[in-house]
């Protein structure tokens, strides 16, 4: 981390501990998705900002201060909606967060509705549920460059008068046009009189859905609702610009029936390529980063048990995730360009036939994505699916993604059981035969459990797809690099707590029972080895012993984990462990069969007990993440089986 | 998606009596068309109504994504895929004919 990140996050920190003072106003940002309202937000917060989950769901509660002449406010980011209907995650958020009904939240003093001015008339659609909510309100149109470079027009005093709330027509990416949005929050804390509230305060049976009211026919409130945004509209002399030439020849580009395939292709390529090849110097720097210090530290402190634990627990703990941060951020970097530039939706209505046929949508192409990376971010972004059962469907299939942390696994078999011998000449390995063989094998399992599920489970009729393409727009470093900070923070705070508690808890598993001198037992007759014993008769019919045992039940809590733990197991019984060498102990334990039934045993299995956690929070409960591991552990067993059975 | 007969549908005036409704997904390219109905059931007509897709508003068929995947339609200045299935519950009328009956965008 340079310098200018560790003081940012210093500031965020102390963001974080002043910001639930219920003296301070607090406002929340409303708006559709691609109205401008997390630019308006970063750049109306800084980097004073932090991210969080709201209670009982993941998605996450973005908060800032916002600096004002009369002191800061408290901003919050809700996630962006085309309504307040309870529809989705998202939605149900946003309603309750403007209603109160948050848990841990009080209500917004205020509102700040933000709306594309280019796309005024039906995003003015929103404006409608959000403004009748009778809290004060300032209407913030953004993307007013875009509109003038358009030849589009609009009074925005004009809507103001008819609204009944201040409007501001602003760049959100230019804090100089932001004054507007300033004078509103200062007014917040001084009492001024910008702040109003739309004197049309909606009834309850006019938000569709509420359980409080009877609703009226969807479609009526919506034809009225639309009826009524077409006038303001029209009294605020609104002319829509033109459509963008930019965008309508890249499209010609990006979704043409020929080139459009073969840049999604290279598009995905680059990405793989990034986070497999690009991210392996910052990964190995990463590692001896951490291998340094911990030796710096192991020589700082006296040979004691704590130090044991400090270096050989915590340390190796921490370090075993915090290596695969860079590959984690190399992603985000990629999805974030794609996401901000508009390609990610032209990327899902690519998508969309394929993952039609196994019954999902397009909208899945990016959380199944992710989860190369890690299934953790993957599971989280699957919230952008509104359909509850493509949701839950995606989330399910998400961890046979081949996530990183298989590769060290993988590696370690492949070097030690597959000779590197050339298949079609120069071409193809034998080695990168198996590799892309196992990530084959992981999607085909995937594909399989998705059309199962859509099948049974969760058969039922699907919403329609509907997909709006944003229009393209340069991504912005600052959008980019705050991005990236939310998930460091993220990554290490949700991983690292449940990794570095078991790396710690098996640590002192192989610590006990002591010696009668005094000293560690040896690994067999630990804790730790009495576990591994104990699981063997299981996992005898797939050629396993109970070494490789203590490395199922210890990669349980993340994959990646049995590789140091084998290291430690045959380490110590090793003597001279100078010369050590892991492939060999392993190709002395396990014959051909047994090495490609372990391999096929971490393609199917859900060894990552962080998953399991975010599967609970996403779903609302233990119900499928325990059918999950469940469905998974039994493919691994019974594939595993048939490995070692048949080769 | 379950389709229905007369679930989202509003009177849309004259014009539906003189020439015959067509659906979305049968209008060529760059054929502008007004919606005049909506044949999808209950709340899961919500995802089109919060798009701006509503009786009345003009649809623009733009572009057919490639192998055989959605098509994108211009909805009051917006660009939003339809997949066929989804397209063939709409029930639209030319521009052109229904000009003078319903107002435009």
């Amino acid at each position: 981390m340079n310098a200018g990140s560790a003081s940012a996050t210093v500031s965020a920190e102390a963001a974080e501990g002043t910001a639930p003072d219920a003296a301070r106003p607090l406002v929340a940002l409303v708006g559709p998705p691609n109205s401008g309202k997390s630019t308006l937000f970063n750049n109306l917060t800084g980097l004073r900002q932090k991210v969080a989950n709201y209670p009982g769901v993941t998605v996450e509660r973005r908060s800032g201060l916002a600096d004002s002449d009369a002191g800061p406010v408290e901003l919050i980011d809700l996630p962006g909606v085309h309504g307040l209907s309870p529809r989705s995650v998202d939605q149900m958020i946003t309603h309750n967060a403007l209603l109160g009904e948050l848990e841990g939240d009080r209500k917004p003093d205020a509102v700040v509705l933000v709306l594309d001015a280019t796309r005024l008339r039906s995003h003015l659609m929103v404006a409608e549920p959000v403004l009748g909510l009778g809290l004060p309100a300032l209407v913030v149109l953004t993307m007013a460059d875009e509109l003038d470079r358009r030849d589009g027009e609009l009074r925005s005093a004009r809507l103001s008068r008819d609204l009944g709330v201040e409007v501001a027509l602003v760049n959100a990416r230019d804090a100089r046009t932001l004054e507007p949005v300033r004078r509103f929050l200062t007014a917040l804390n001084t009492g001024g009189e910008e702040v109003r509230a739309c004197p049309i305060v909606v009834a309850a049976d006019h938000l569709e859905g509420h359980p409080s009211g009877r609703p009226l026919p969807v479609i009526d409130v919506f034809a009225a609702r639309r009826e009524r945004a077409r006038e303001l509209g029209r009294s605020a002399g609104f002319k829509a610009p033109r459509p963008s030439r930019f965008t309508n020849r890249l499209d010609g580009l990006v979704l043409h029936r020929l080139w459009g395939p073969v840049i999604f292709a290279v598009v995905v390529g680059l990405v793989f390529q990034a986070i497999f090849t690009w991210a392996v110097p910052l990964m190995d720097g990463t590692e001896a980063l951490i291998g340094a210090s911990g030796a710096y530290l192991a020589g700082a402190l006296p040979d004691t048990w704590f130090r044991a634990l400090l270096i050989d627990g915590v340390w190796a703990g921490v370090g075993s995730v915090l290596v695969f941060l860079p590959q984690i951020l190399i992603l985000f970097f990629f999805i974030a360009i794609m996401e901000d530039s508009g390609y990610m939706a032209r990327a899902a209505v690519i998508a969309d036939r394929v993952m039609h046929r196994v019954g999902l949508q397009g909208k899945s192409f990016l959380p199944l994505l992710s989860a190369y990376a890690c299934a953790i971010p993957a599971i989280m972004s699957a919230r952008t699916v509104e359909d509850e059962r493509d949701r839950i469907a995606t989330v399910f299939i998400a961890p046979f993604m081949t996530c990183s942390a298989r590769l060290p696994v993988y590696a370690l078999l492949i070097a030690a059981f597959i000779p590197a011998e050339p298949l079609l000449g120069p071409l193809l390995g034998r080695r990168t035969a198996v590799l892309i063989g196992l990530y084959a094998l992981g999607l085909l399992a995937a594909v399989g459990t998705a059309a199962l599920l859509k099948s049974t489970l969760l058969r039922g009729r699907s919403l329609p797809f509907v997909m709006e393409l944003p229009p393209y727009r340069w991504p912005s470093a600052r959008s980019i690099g705050t991005r990236l900070l939310d998930r460091t923070k993220i990554f290490l705070r949700r991983a690292g707590k449940i990794i570095l508690a078991v790396t710690v808890a098996l640590w002192i598993l192989a610590q006990f029972p002591r010696t009668p001198a005094g000293a560690p037992p040896e690994i067999g007759d630990s804790a730790l080895g009495r576990m591994g014993q104990v699981v063997e008769p299981a996992i005898e019919p797939l050629g396993f012993d109970w070494r490789i045992g203590i490395g199922l039940v210890t990669s349980l809590a993340a994959r990646e984990v049995i590789v140091g733990t084998l290291g430690t197991i045959y380490g110590v019984e090793t003597e001279d462990d100078q010369d050590f060498e892991l492939r060999a102990a392993l190709q002395q334990d396990l014959d051909f069969g047994a090495a490609v039934a372990l391999l096929i045993f971490f393609v199917f299995a859900l060894q990552c007990m962080s998953t399991v956690a975010v599967m609970r929070r996403e779903t609302g409960g233990w119900r499928w993440p325990i059918l999950q591991f469940c469905y998974m552990l039994t493919l691994a067993y019974v594939g595993a089986w048939a490995a070692n059975t048949l080769l | 998606m379950k389709r229905t007969g007369d679930s989202a549908s509003r009177p849309t005036g004259d014009s539906e009596r003189k020439t015959p409704l067509r659906v979305l997904a049968d209008i060529p390219l760059e054929e502008e068309v007004i919606l005049v109905r909506i044949d999808v059931a209950g709340d899961d007509v919500v995802p089109l109504l919060e798009q701006g897709i509503v009786p009345g508003c003009k649809l623009c068929p733009v572009r057919h994504a490639p192998v055989g995947g959605p098509t994108v339609y211009r909805v009051d200045g917006a660009l939003v895929a339809l997949r066929r299935e989804t397209a063939s519950c709409l029930c639209v009328r030319s521009a052109l004919e229904a000009a003078g009956v319903l107002d435009s965008n």
